[in-house]
């Protein structure tokens, strides 16, 4: 179930945001998409997720290739969770959850037996059961990021798609997060986080993909991309890799 | 913020229109406002001044006017003051007529032909200005406004007396609980005795007087409505105004005589509960009395009143339904349409 | 979980029942109070002996007599229907007009649809223009909408932002021409019948009345009340419903124009009755929630309920004159408004 962009463009009033992005997730691993401010990251996964259409290239999804398919056939494939999505739905967690299920409900259908089995799953397994019937306006942030996280889930997605999904978290769920993508992974979801914080796409993510000004700068293993070589020219600044402790993995400072 | 601004300036659109209907309607109803000025705390003598009584001062609907002698050249606004002037043999001194509610009857005519018209609707102050009128007889109070004809005050200012006809007086203290033809009488008086003819007024008053007398209330019980207008709801003669003064007259009961208003809504359900034997019909350019014919008979919820089943219908026009020159006509005119309905 | 999960729809069924009866009870009460005096057993007599009548089993003479048999068959019932009609028209208008739009104060005529068809009714009532005044109206009402759709869609992709301010600057031309006809042309009379119009009213709602917003209800308001989990979609934004597989530009330009032409029908026999279609949908939303699963469907049911009794009282408070009902139900929903909006004030910092 990898994930494959080939040639990706898009641009706006003459802006080219997307500049011919070529890249791979591999499937059923935590890749992560960096780079600075405007590089293109939001785009990218609005690309991969329908919302816009892409000027030119492919999105391939395990050989499917996404820009082809219609909506909802789509949206049974792949899943967004937006940066700071709606805080002011005055939805219940349950009622929210349920809207992931739209692009498997008929037209004019009401509740499945299947509707009840994935929204019970999805809840269960974003760890939000507790939480059902609050209204996501009632929400802490970390509790909203899985609620919005429980409604991708029961899209029942092959590929779930994250803009910066660890803003505003604390440090305590920001880990929680990390450690429920990791079980999504280990089931055999793909998943593409768009991330500001480089180490903890140093820490989490088994694959990176770096985009400056709608390219990309760099992409491999984050040991292969998160060098000061590959770092400071795009994100201009002075790097230094240091190498944790206990996990081994590279931890970044700036200067 | 954005949300509440744009949604608040639909909701003040809407205001704004509201209100810019409701003022003119307001008018409508202090038109039909009874007043009987021998009633009020501060009518003036009724008496008739001799023509060297000037000055004569009036309090007319509360605004104190002055007349240092006999206006010579006179602005009429609705159709019952430019008849008032008619009727009593000034018709010469009318300079301009604004907002006339149909044709003058016959024999008028052929004075009021030559009358220059102002306006079909409420004329301008500078309109009324430039005829240099030195009285304004308006027979609503709310077309002496600012963005009317003008504003009481300032025509005083400027050397112009005006004239409300009394009946349509809107301060409570001045609009007397119902109109009678006593009442009318005294406006005809009181008129005349400012434009220095109180002779005519006599003759006229001892005329209608005598008309009225001559008239035989019809004597079989009848109940009636009186439809003025309105399609889903009908608008009608009520309990104080000129129409029910003039159904007292010939002798028809008024199904809406218990609603305190000269004209109102009413509905179609309470006319059909109390079936009313005949239907006055008001017949006016814009809501003539054949149209309300045809709505009556197709009106599933009409169709079946007896009144229509039997085209009881009696017609009045629109203008002589106003206080003034012409209840008493209407009324003789009425009496006779009713003695010859045949009610089988 | 699943326990749960079970149970929410459950809920929504009883809720839904629970409003149909409050509903049936209503109309078969409402019907039997009006300025004429009749008693409730009569009516309810003269009701069965018509519906026997249309099954080709009835007395040939109502039992009532022609007249007070009309003020059933001819007045109450039909009026009391239409106003059940209209009432569950706009609040499912209104409910998915503030979907739609994600604007807490939208309402059913916000495409400046109450405008338009004013401009047409006063057009007919004013000017005399030869057509119906229902067919003016509706008239009216479509061409403000395409006027607003086309201006909006002319923007680019159909924003919320771009709908309102499309729809508020055709309302406020529409508006505009409207006060001009009224200013230029109308005489005596005809402002107060304006008035009942923009005021909105149900009386002299007949059976055709009856057909016209009880059909654009049945067809067009139930299409709409069974979108209730595309509008919760919707309630996520523009990019989530995308991502969600729904053709976000289309789905509002087909919501949009559907809400437009059940509007146009109900204005078109009723006149623009204010508030329902903005307060019913907020009140129910304080009892049940947002989800508009239930809401649509909700708001239906006790908008009728709310407009018939408002009616009820618009016809009888005053008898025997009658008042707009439009005025009555601005008079309870107003303060309901305020108290919404008083409720909503810490909660709601895009609306303080």
């Amino acid at each position: 179930m990898s994930l494959r962009l080939e040639g990706v463009r898009w641009s706006v009033a003459g802006r080219s945001i997307l500049d011919g992005v070529t890249a791979t997730a591999p499937g059923a691993r935590l890749t992560g998409l960096l780079g600075p401010n405007g590089a293109g990251k939001s785009s990218l996964l609005r690309a991969v997720s329908g919302v816009l259409t892409p000027d030119a290239g492919a999105v391939n999804l395990d050989g499917t290739d996404l820009l082809t398919l219609a909506r909802r056939e789509r949206a049974r494939r792949v899943a967004l969770v937006e940066q700071e999505a709606a805080a002011t739905v005055p939805l219940t967690v349950s009622e929210a959850v349920l809207v992931g299920r739209t692009p498997h409900a008929s037209r004019w259908g009401g509740m499945t037996a299947d509707d009840d089995a994935a929204v019970a799953a999805a809840i269960a397994e974003a760890g939000v059961a507790d939480l059902a019937d609050r209204s996501l306006a009632t929400l802490s942030g970390g509790e909203r990021q899985r609620a919005h996280l429980a409604r991708a889930l029961a899209q029942d997605p092959q590929l779930l798609l994250l803009d910066e999904p660890t803003n505003h978290l604390d440090v305590h769920a920001r880990i929680e997060l990390l450690d429920l993508l990791g079980r999504l992974t280990d089931r055999g979801v793909t998943v593409v986080a768009a991330l500001h914080d480089l180490n903890l796409a140093a820490a989490a993510c088994d694959h990176v993909i770096l985009l400056d000004a709608g390219r990309v700068a760099a992409e491999g293993t984050a040991d292969q991309v998160l060098r000061p070589e590959v770092l400071e020219p795009v994100y201009r600044v002075r790097c230094h890799v240091l190498t944790h402790p206990i996990t081994g993995r590279p931890v970044l400072t700036f200067s | 913020m954005r949300v509440a601004a744009q949604s608040s300036a639909r909701r003040l659109a809407g205001l704004a229109l509201v209100v810019a209907v409701s003022a003119p309607l307001t008018a409508c109803a202090g038109a039909g406002s009874a007043a009987e000025p021998s009633a009020s705390p501060a009518s003036p003598a009724t008496t008739a001044p001799s023509a060297d009584a000037y000055p004569i001062t009036l309090d007319n609907c509360g605004f104190e006017v002055t007349f240092t002698q006999a206006p010579q050249r006179v602005v009429t606004i609705k159709s019952s003051t430019t008849e008032m002037l008619l009727a009593l043999g000034v018709g010469d001194r009318i300079v301009g007529t604004g907002f006339p509610d149909g044709p003058v009857p016959p024999e008028y005519a052929a004075t009021a032909a030559d009358l220059p018209v102002l306006s079909d609707r409420v004329p301008s102050s500078e309109v009324v200005l430039e005829a240099e009128p030195d009285l304004v007889y308006a027979g609503w109070e709310s077309t002496l406004s600012a963005d009317g004809a003008g504003d009481r005050a300032t025509l005083a200012d400027l050397g112009v007396a005006t004239y409300v006809s009394p009946s349509a007086c809107k301060d409570p203290a001045y609009q007397p609980a119902r109109l009678t033809f006593d009442g009318v009488f005294d406006e005809i008086t009181e008129i005349a005795g400012a434009l220095g003819v109180p002779a005519a007024a006599e003759a006229l008053v001892a005329e209608q007087r005598t008309a009225l007398a001559d008239l035989a209330p019809d004597d079989r019980g009848l109940t009636a409505l009186w439809y003025s207008s309105g399609t889903d709801i009908p608008f009608v003669g009520a309990g104080i105004g000129a129409p029910q003064m003039i159904m007292d007259a010939v002798g028809l009961t008024n199904i809406a005589s218990s609603v305190t208003d000269t004209w109102a809504s009413f509905s179609w359900e309470q006319v059909a509960a109390d079936d009313p034997d005949v239907i006055v019909l008001v017949d006016a350019a814009w809501n003539s009395a054949e149209a309300k014919r045809e709505l009556l008979a197709t009106n599933p919820a009409t169709a079946n009143l007896t009144a229509v089943l039997n085209e009881r219908y009696l017609v009045v026009p629109f203008a002589a339904t106003e206080a003034g020159v012409r209840n008493v006509p209407a009324a003789v005119d009425l009496a006779g349409q009713l003695a010859d309905l045949d009610l089988g | 979980m699943t326990a749960r999960a079970v149970r929410r729809p459950v809920a929504t069924g009883v809720l839904l029942a629970v409003a149909a009866v409050l509903l049936v009870v209503s109309v078969t009460v409402a019907v039997t109070i009006g300025p004429a005096d009749l008693a409730p057993l009569d009516v309810w007599r003269s009701v069965a002996d018509h519906l026997a009548t249309l099954g080709g089993s009835g007395p040939a003479e109502p039992a009532l007599g022609v007249l007070r048999d009309g003020i059933v068959w001819e007045i109450r019932l039909p009026r009391v229907l239409t106003a059940a009609a209209v009432g569950a028209g706009l609040a499912v208008a209104g409910g998915v007009m503030q979907g739609l739009t994600r604007n807490p104060l939208a309402d059913p005529y916000l495409l400046g649809l109450s405008s338009g068809a004013s401009l047409g009714a006063v057009a007919v009532l004013v000017l005399g223009v030869g057509v119906l005044l229902p067919v003016a109206a509706f008239a009216g009402a479509v061409v403000a909408m395409v006027a607003a759709l086309s201006l909006a869609g002319s923007l680019g992709r159909l924003t919320p932002a771009r709908t309102i301010l499309a729809g508020l600057a055709v309302a406020q031309l529409c508006a505009a021409g409207t006060s001009f006809v009224i200013f230029w042309s109308a005489t005596g009379d005809s402002y107060r019948e304006i008035l009942a119009w923009l005021m909105g009213s149900l009386a002299g709602a007949d059976w055709p009345a009856v057909a016209i917003a009880g059909g654009a209800v049945v067809v067009l308001g139930t299409g709409l009340a069974l979108q209730g989990r595309t509008l919760d979609a919707f309630a996520f934004g523009d990019t989530a419903a995308s991502a969600l597989g729904i053709d976000v530009n289309r789905t509002r330009w087909t919501m949009l124009t559907v809400v437009a032409l059940l509007t146009g029908a109900l204005v078109a026999v009723s006149g623009s009755i204010g508030f329902v279609g903005l307060i019913l949908p907020h009140a129910v939303r304080l009892v049940i929630g947002a989800g508009h699963r239930r809401l649509l469907p909700l708001s239906a049911l006790l908008g009728a309920t709310f407009l018939v009794w408002a009616d009820t009282a618009a016809r009888t408070v005053f008898e025997p004159r009658e008042l707009p009902v439009g005025i009555v139900t601005a008079f309870l929903g107003a303060p309901v408004f305020a108290l919404l909006l008083w409720r909503r004030r810490s909660a709601a910092g895009d609306l303080a």
